[in-house]
């Protein structure tokens, strides 16, 4: 591996930029679709494709070295009992009386600046998990 | 009570439990670990990674497009 490239922080930060840009312009069109039509189906798409092929490059870099295991049982107990309650609200109707995750989503992102502001943070997350 | 307010009381509860446990993870002695331990955790063989991407865009097509 050769000397580091001069301006080579500068571009990292540049191509940063211009992803976050990028994100936030699908951000806010993801803001005005409207789900079950096109534009919400090709907005989410493009999202998917764009992690995919990030997912796709970084595929052969091996996995940064974890620091030791600490206590992860609460986040899986809290997982299990989210997912059980879910389920439970899911299978006893009506919706009005048992409202899922499904349910507070759709309350708050009738704002649109609300469901901008998620569909970035999706982004974002996709972006997280394909750097290994 | 009304079955809405124990359901909202519920998930209020279990928010108010997420919430805490996103603050033991970053407390000093680190209690708990960090959400993000875990997944990268489990995302260290090739399998989990391609699992956890896949739970993320299962969770993109259900919120945003359907």
């Amino acid at each position: 591996m050769g000397p580091p490239r001069p301006g080579g922080a500068l571009s990292a930060r540049l191509r940063g930029g211009a992803a976050a840009l990028g994100a936030a312009g699908l951000s806010a069109w993801a803001a005005l679709t409207r789900p079950f039509t096109a534009p919400a189906d090709l907005v989410t798409a493009l999202g998917l494709a764009l992690v995919g092929a990030a997912a796709v490059r970084g595929w052969r870099r091996a996995p940064a070295a974890l620091p030791s295991a600490r206590r992860w049982w609460p986040w899986v107990a809290f997982g299990a009992v989210v997912v059980a309650w879910e389920l439970t609200c899911l299978f006893l109707g009506p919706r009005v009386d048992h409202p899922t995750v499904s349910s507070f989503y759709d309350a708050a992102t009738r704002a649109q600046p609300v469901k901008g502001a998620c569909f970035f943070g999706w982004l974002w997350l996709g972006a997280a998990l394909v750097r290994r | 009570m009304t079955a809405r307010l124990v359901s909202d009381a519920l998930w209020a509860a279990l928010a108010l439990v997420g919430a805490g446990l996103v603050v033991a993870s970053h407390l000093p002695n680190r209690p708990v670990a960090k959400a993000s331990w875990l997944i990268r955790r489990l995302q260290a063989t090739s399998v989990g990674y391609v699992a956890v991407l896949l739970g993320w865009m299962w969770l993109g097509w259900h919120f945003f497009a359907r």
